[in-house]
């Protein structure tokens, strides 16, 4: 399974769309190579390794940029996490663990479930219980619970309860007290996802990761059966390097303000996505949309683009929905002619259920268009 | 802190306690057309369209045999004229499967064996006669099914009639008919009741099988490579290309079949006489996504039919000549596109898998 991943998704496209321009695509072996040395280094976590999460750092977060057509948010928290366990203190010889690097991971979970709930909180899932009224129907020839599936009511109790679950989270997990009954529900939560979604293995991450809020004590215990003791909290970091505490603490903040990025840009952001990256939006909506390129010579003649030459099927899927990648395909198209040409692009995208809308402006030039931070005056309005 | 966080969970508390109450005691309403029954739309495609279609076309293939035979026979002007006149019935007929490219076809891979072109008459002259060429090879893609049947029935000079040019006919409607034959085995024997048993809406249900080879053929097999590609969207410098329209050679039946091809989507459509996507989107009620849909679409089929009367056989000239008309009917077949492969999709529900339609 992982072979065919790597081949199809890494090797054999024609293109990928990397995140940063200059990123140098693998060859088949180094791409293989990349993906050994996550396995091998993988292992060496679980040893305690800090280099060892490092290097695994490095690979992952590699193979995550090469292509925004794969990106998913569970990838992006992998990436921290790893960079986490090889930055903080804790895994060196010293039997004892600064108690902030505990409360970093925690609060890097705890981040996650709200930001994923606060993203909720919008009109389409609120009020219109979308994309979920899309997504749920469609399990609706499962034996017994089928049926319910079907119910509009469905879609609004799956919307509201997981808003709710996600902003209210890092709280029960964070409180003494109601931990122990909360878990529960985060276990159902998870697996119900896991059931009706395909979001792969982020809620087993999830599940296991969120372990970390119980106390040491249980999970000292836990460990201490199995023959593995765990080492011991202290109160003051007695590690040599100063600077990085208040390093992870910036990193913390930077954590809290980075996904909020979009508030800087009007228009709707499931619409434009601009900054819609990096900001734990999941299963928020439901775009799909058709999109044909025509290449202009100086002549003013036109040809359209066949797509399939370029693109797999999952990259033509994003393509026609996801602006910034529409730019970089553009670019890409220009750059196959030898002549001077203009790329222009029709799309219909349809958001949330909606009828489809034109998404692009079709009388733009996008081949020139630099992606940017500035607003995307190249999407139609909403 | 933990005080904050009390109050916190209490509100909570109260909240949860609320939407859960709330939920209570509400009379359920149903949800993107699942008042719909998906299992009498599944029975009426597959019981009235998708299973007589294939009879209907294989009987078609069984009179194409029959004239093949008799022109084999007796290779007069007569028996050549029936023999034309058969495969021009076959090959509209096949134009009223080739939607139905999911289950039984796609893993036969039907679409592709069946109607790839250009064919590549080099290939077909080189084979007749070779004793050791099978039909259905990957080498063999572009020189079998009706584009070679075309060739070697309307194009090639059939006169001096040699023996062995007549054996390959016969073993090109040969493979038409086994493979035919098997797709409609397949359904007849299992596939069928599979199919509608399958009723959710999920990726690979009955309904997203359909719908996806739906889109799949309509986008690339009928708009695309009947008509655009032709009348010469993609060149550069939009040179008509007009050796790449259906069946070159018999000349006057290229509009036929985009005729036919546009008449079976619609059928599909509308369901014949009972239910079709029309009622599915009909059922999700007075909306812009639904009824609202449905009339848009309504409106589009007609407006790209009409569009089709402008076409003239032999489409090869029409491109060339009339190049301009042939785009302005191309937009209207690719009106429907937008409707039905984005906004149909997305009111229904149903997913694009975007899945090569290459039998794997």
């Amino acid at each position: 399974m992982l072979y065919g991943w790597v081949d199809c998704q890494v090797v054999d496209p024609f293109l990928t769309f990397p995140f940063v321009d200059w990123l140098p695509r693998p060859n088949r072996a180094f791409a293989y190579l990349t993906f050994f040395t996550m396995i091998v280094s993988g292992i060496t976590i679980i040893r305690g390794s800090r280099v060892g999460a490092f290097v695994f750092f490095l690979a992952f977060t590699y193979i995550e940029l090469l292509d925004k057509s794969n990106y998913l948010n569970h990838y992006y928290f992998v990436s921290i996490i790893a960079l986490m366990l090889a930055v903080l203190p804790g895994n060196d010889a010293s039997k004892k663990v600064p108690r902030y690097v505990l409360f970093t991971l925690r609060f890097l979970f705890a981040l996650v479930y709200f930001y994923a709930g606060v993203a909720k909180l919008n009109y389409d899932w609120i009020f219109e219980a979308q994309p979920l009224s899309i997504w749920l129907p469609q399990h609706s020839s499962l034996p017994i619970i089928g049926k319910l599936f079907t119910y509009r009511e469905t879609a609004y109790a799956f919307s509201w309860a997981g808003a709710l679950f996600d902003l209210s989270a890092p709280f029960f997990m964070f409180s003494n007290k109601w931990r122990k009954y909360f878990y529960p529900i985060l276990i159902s939560f998870h697996v119900i996802t896991w059931m009706l979604f395909p979001i792969g293995v982020f809620p087993w991450v999830m599940l296991t990761c969120t372990t970390v809020f119980f106390p040491a004590e249980t999970h000292r215990k836990l460990w201490s059966k199995v023959g593995a003791p765990l080492k011991k909290l202290t109160d003051e970091a007695q590690n040599s390097w100063g600077v990085v505490k208040p390093a992870i603490y910036a990193f913390l903040v930077f954590q809290i303000v980075f996904p909020m990025r979009f508030l800087a840009y009007s228009g709707n952001l499931f619409w434009h996505e601009t900054c819609y990256r990096f900001g734990w939006r999941v299963m928020l909506i439901e775009k799909s949309g058709w999109a044909r390129f025509y290449v202009e010579n100086q002549k003013g003649q036109r040809e359209e683009v066949d797509l399939k030459k370029y693109l797999t099927p999952n990259q033509e899927k994003m393509l026609s929905t996801q602006p910034d990648l529409i730019l970089q395909f553009a670019d890409f198209i220009a750059d196959q002619y030898e002549e001077e040409v203009g790329v222009y692009a029709e799309v219909y995208v349809s958001l949330n259920g909606r009828r489809s809308r034109i998404f692009i402006d079709p009388n733009r030039e996008l081949s020139t268009i630099e992606d940017t931070w500035a607003p995307r005056d190249y999407v139609m309005p909403f | 802190m933990l005080n904050i966080c009390n109050i916190k969970l209490n509100n909570l508390t109260l909240l949860v306690t609320l939407v859960v109450t709330s939920f209570v005691g509400c009379k359920p309403t149903e949800n993107n057309g699942d008042d719909f029954d998906r299992s009498a739309l599944l029975i009426n495609w597959a019981d009235n369209i998708i299973i007589p279609s294939y009879e209907s076309y294989l009987s078609n293939l069984e009179i194409l045999e029959v004239s093949v035979a008799e022109f084999g026979l007796e290779p007069s002007e007569e028996n050549l004229e029936e023999l034309r006149s058969s495969l021009f019935d076959a090959y509209k007929e096949w134009q009223t499967v080739q939607a139905f490219e999911f289950g039984p076809a796609s893993n036969r891979a039907l679409l592709e064996t069946t109607n790839t072109y250009p064919t590549d008459t080099i290939a077909i002259v080189a084979a007749i006669g070779d004793e050791a060429w099978i039909p259905g090879t990957p080498s063999t893609l572009d020189n079998i099914g009706f584009p070679a049947l075309d060739y070697l029935i309307n194009g090639f000079s059939l006169s001096e009639s040699s023996p062995e040019a007549i054996d390959h006919i016969e073993r090109l409607v040969d493979y038409l008919y086994v493979e035919t034959y098997s797709v409609l085995e397949a359904w007849e024997t299992g596939y069928r009741d599979e199919f509608v048993e399958s009723t959710g809406t999920e990726m690979g249900s009955s309904v997203g099988e359909v719908l996806n080879a739906f889109n799949h053929v309509y986008e690339s097999s009928v708009r695309h490579q009947k008509l655009g590609l032709p009348s010469g969207v993609s060149t550069f410098s939009q040179t008509p290309l007009p050796h790449l329209v259906e069946a070159p050679h018999a000349e006057t039946w290229s509009v036929e079949f985009l005729k036919s091809s546009l008449e079976a989507f619609e059928n599909i459509y509308r369901g014949g006489d009972g239910l079709g996507l029309d009622d599915y989107l009909i059922s999700l009620g007075e909306t812009e996504y639904g009824a609202g849909l449905d009339a848009d679409i309504k409106v589009q089929m007609e407006s790209s039919k009409l569009a089709l009367e402008l076409l003239e056989d032999p489409l090869a000239t029409y491109v060339v000549d009339q190049q301009l008309e042939a785009f302005e009917v191309y937009t209207e077949l690719q009106a429907l596109v937008v409707l039905w492969k984005v906004d149909m999709m997305s009111s229904l529900g149903v997913l694009i898998t975007y899945q090569d339609n290459d039998g794997d």
